[in-house]
């Protein structure tokens, strides 16, 4: 007979598991299935399956299942039964939970693929949703949803103005947390107390938002009209700050048009990736902010074709990051052939994974954490 | 208590089963619950560890000389770790587990932890109640309904014959 294993070390070891075996575990004892119900249980995996390599998972949307990639193998390790609430726009994938938004219905889906478990919640919101992003963010550990919410009712010539709606997911309970609307129109957004000299500002991304450094950012384009000259326009990376609530804008590398980019996060910096060149082939080039908010501080780092000069592949319209693996591959999804590659920086060579999806691929971590 | 320089101070590690086991306090140290009793002094004669027994005691020694003899290479300490635990059966685990976990070493824990969850990895119910040791403590009603909430889990799981 063994010696009996406390609490502390049963935690410890059950940790390590995979959502599929912890539920089956339920079933060896009452004490069993009260530690891997415990919150604190549920927060300890959590944390060690978001920083163990080997228990992050790809997920790659089809229209009646997801595939999911085992990270290290890089091979369809599991097909995921699809919830049909979700659907739509996809919001974010964070802390193992992925978020859809339905714009017809204006609901949201909180969906939990380890545990095969989603919710739903009526946004009852006015206007058209133009930039969104979910996310569990570390300062308080919540799952929030921000909406970007666009004013239906203008004029021609007014502003665009935005309504900032924050959703706090609250993991097993019924109830939401709903925030009161911000509005704010961006053009009295102020940047190092000045205002920002805008008077328009369009997302025309249909990406969710990154989380870099407590700062949610989307690329939008934004002009200023001047009465005599007409207008200037430019491109900007926008951001929201999820503590101060505050929004503020981020130059972008010069002569780049955001209509073909994507931003990510790259060793620790923020990035964006952008098509500078169409037609039968491709090319994709890769920019840093080596120093984060210094203009002067982006830099190409690479620079990457696809076409027909190229195994056969097509050329891509937009090439999205969705992660690196442990040696530094970055894992890119392309539109809209939905292709996941493995992309080797130092050798410049690129392995398609999968192929035909109805979506970009993104990642995820097991958690038992419930919608 | 300080070292001195040039001079390998040897500890004597005692196993609740009495048996003796020298080993350099360099790499005994590893474990913060003998690193404690050292830095308090009350290291002079035999340390006394009277939750591990001398087959354990043995091995964990094994691994605390061999990891100290690799310098700060996180890559080739894993390795190690890895290689050491390779050849380890489910009950040479268990008992590992609790060791490090009484002499607080933590690296040695989460490798063990993670070996042992793998071992784990597509059982079945009997055979994790068998290997812990656990009474199910279930009713067949209570059983069959907790088992029937998550009933997709049992797909794919090994026939419970193993052991």
């Amino acid at each position: 007979m063994l010696q009996k294993f406390d609490e502390d070390v049963l935690e410890q070891i059950l940790s390590h598991l995979q959502v599929k075996d912890l539920l089956r575990f339920k079933s060896v004892s009452k004490k069993w299935n009260s530690i891997i119900s415990t919150p604190r249980f549920v927060n300890l995996h959590l944390n060690k399956s978001m920083s163990t390599p080997s228990h992050h998972r790809i997920i790659m949307p089809y229209p009646k299942s997801f595939r999911a990639v085992d990270f290290h193998i890089m091979d369809v390790q599991d097909h995921l039964p699809r919830p049909e609430e979700a659907v739509g726009t996809f919001v974010g994938s964070s802390g193992g939970l992925i978020c859809y938004l339905d714009k017809l219905t204006r609901r949201i889906c909180v969906w939990n693929p380890s545990l095969r478990l989603s919710k739903t919640l009526d946004l009852n919101i006015q206007g058209s949703v133009s930039f969104f992003w979910f996310g569990r963010e570390s300062s308080d550990d919540e799952y929030k949803v921000v909406l970007g919410i666009r004013s239906v009712v203008r004029k021609n010539t007014d502003p665009n103005l935005y309504a900032i709606r924050r959703i706090t997911i609250m993991p097993d309970q019924d109830e939401y947390r709903n925030h009161i609307y911000v509005i704010m129109p961006f053009a009295c957004v102020s940047e190092s107390s000045t205002q920002l000299e805008v008077d328009h500002i369009y997302f025309s991304s249909s990406d969710e938002g990154t989380l870099f450094s407590g700062l949610v950012h989307w690329f939008a384009g934004s002009y200023r009209i001047k009465s005599a000259i007409g207008s200037i326009y430019h491109d900007a990376v926008f951001t929201y700050d999820l503590g101060g609530k505050t929004l503020g804008k981020l130059s972008t590398p010069v002569g780049l048009s955001s209509s073909t980019g994507s931003i990510g996060v790259i060793d620790g910096c923020l990035s964006a990736i952008y098509r500078v060149c169409g037609g039968d082939c491709a090319i994709y080039e890769f920019w840093m902010m080596k120093e984060y908010g210094v203009k002067e501080s982006w830099t190409k780092m690479t620079s990457l074709s696809f076409g027909n000069c190229d195994d056969g592949l097509s050329s891509f319209s937009r090439l999205k990051l969705v992660g690196a693996t442990d040696t530094g591959d970055l894992i890119l999804c392309c539109a809209p052939d939905c292709q996941l590659l493995i992309y080797n920086v130092a050798e410049k060579k690129s392995k398609i994974v999968l192929s035909n999806g109805y979506g970009f691929a993104r990642m995820y971590v097991e958690t038992l954490v419930f919608p | 208590m300080a070292a001195e320089t040039g001079t390998p101070t040897t500890l004597t590690l005692k196993s609740n089963d009495d048996e003796l086991f020298s080993v350099a306090e360099s790499a005994a140290i590893l474990s913060v619950t003998i690193r404690n009793m050292v830095e308090d002094g009350c290291a002079g004669g035999v340390i006394p560890l009277d939750n591990v027994d001398g087959k354990t005691l043995a091995s964990v020694i094994t691994y605390m000389n061999g990891i100290s003899a690799i310098p700060a290479d996180e890559e080739k300490k894993k390795s190690y770790r890895d290689k050491f635990l390779s050849d380890k059966d489910f009950e040479t685990l268990a008992d590992m587990v609790l060791a490090a976990n009484y002499l607080n070493m933590s690296c040695l824990m989460d490798a063990v932890s993670a070996k042992i969850a793998q071992v784990m990895e597509k059982k079945s119910v009997g055979w994790v109640r068998r290997k812990f040791g656990i009474e199910n403590d279930y009713t067949p009603e209570e059983e069959a309904a907790v088992k029937e909430e998550h009933k997709w889990t049992f797909e794919g799981v090994e026939t419970d014959d193993d052991n």
